[in-house]
């Protein structure tokens, strides 16, 4: 419950500030929300299934999104552009996929 | 102590990284959702004028930065030209300065040339036949010379004290050796003319030349020259011609 508030809370502070993103951080921001959407719903099926650790969670997040972030960049240095961070979002996506699979059978038991 | 107290102590704070990063993401999403659609919301919320307006305005400022970009290649080219130019000038000014050097003896010179050799063992030769001599050979193209080691420059003189020949103020002793960097061929041809160098100087009792023409030889430098002390160099405006 908690955290959802957060998550709310952190939501009203983005509109109520209407932040600005910096140009140099423009293309890494995208994949870092979706990599920390990655872990918000690894960690909603890991609490259905009754495995839920904080720490794993606080872990999976950060690692999930510097992750995502430096291959990005690692891209953007290799000279493959956006093609790489293609790849991050299709990975995380079919985590995604997979996350909300799982927590549809434990929801609806279908 | 700290085996009971740190469990007790990591579930409240991971309950508020939790928090955090959950706050975190909601922050972030809505910024990257709005930075996505300002753009679009902003033209989305224009009139066709207004659209209109802002598109002449881009295409107005992607000319002047063209307009931009050819001024600056042209100023480059410019740049670049004048560079060679100076280029140029500086080779042709360090190739003015070499043959300088060389003409005042200031440095060795090395090329093709002769090598002559005067044997003169009863002491025949006097100061102006080594002058009549070095004569021909400047006269068919020799450049830097030496006599017996000693550099001649422009302000050479060959001399007699108390039966000596001198050098500018150097003895010089039998045979007498001199070396020219010059057209080897032509040299050696103008010092054997008949009644010329070779014949004058052969002439003489117990004289013996020998003319040797070199690929490759080199002419020593004057280690000093005396200053000039009475010129003054002529200053020409070039401007006034």
């Amino acid at each position: 419950m908690i955290p959802l508030i957060a998550l709310l809370v952190g939501a009203i502070l983005g509109l109520v500030f209407q932040p600005t993103v910096p140009a140099a951080l423009a293309p890494y921001l995208p994949v870092a929300v979706v990599a920390a959407l990655d872990a918000i719903f690894g960690a909603v099926r890991a609490r259905l299934d009754g495995v839920f650790s904080e720490r794993i969670f606080l872990v999976s997040f950060l690692t999930n999104v510097v992750l995502a972030v430096f291959l990005v960049y690692l891209g953007d240095q290799l000279g493959v552009g956006s093609d790489l961070s293609t790849a991050v979002v299709v990975v995380l996506g079919v985590r995604i996929f997979q996350n909300l699979a799982s927590i549809r059978r434990h929801l609806f038991r279908a | 102590m700290s085996a009971t107290s740190a469990p007790a102590l990591r579930g409240p704070l991971m309950r508020v990284g939790v928090a955090l990063a959950c706050g975190l993401l909601g922050f972030l999403l809505v910024a990257q959702v709005r930075a996505t659609e300002s753009v679009e919301d902003r033209l989305a919320g224009e009139r066709e004028e207004d659209l209109a307006q802002i598109l002449s305005d881009l295409s107005a400022e992607a000319d002047r930065l063209t307009l931009e970009i050819t001024d600056l290649r042209l100023t480059l080219l410019a740049v670049q030209n004048e560079a060679e130019g100076e280029q140029v000038a500086l080779r042709s000014l360090q190739r003015r300065l070499d043959d300088l050097r060389i003409l005042a003896g200031v440095v060795a010179a090395e090329g093709e040339g002769i090598s002559f050799v005067i044997e003169d063992p009863a002491g025949q030769v006097r100061q102006d036949l080594l002058v009549d001599t070095i004569q021909e050979l400047r006269d068919a193209g020799g450049e830097a010379m030496a006599v017996n080691g000693v550099r001649l420059i422009v302000s050479s003189a060959f001399s007699v004290r108390r039966d000596r020949l001198l050098l500018d103020g150097q003895p010089l002793t039998p045979p007498y050796r001199i070396v020219a960097v010059g057209p080897a061929d032509t040299m050696a041809k103008a010092l054997a003319i008949p009644g010329g160098a070779i014949d004058t100087l052969e002439a003489r009792t117990e004289v013996r030349t020998t003319v040797e023409q070199l690929a490759q030889l080199t002419v020593p430098a004057r280690p000093q020259t005396a200053p000039f002390v009475f010129g003054e160099p002529v200053v020409e405006s070039r401007d006034g011609e």
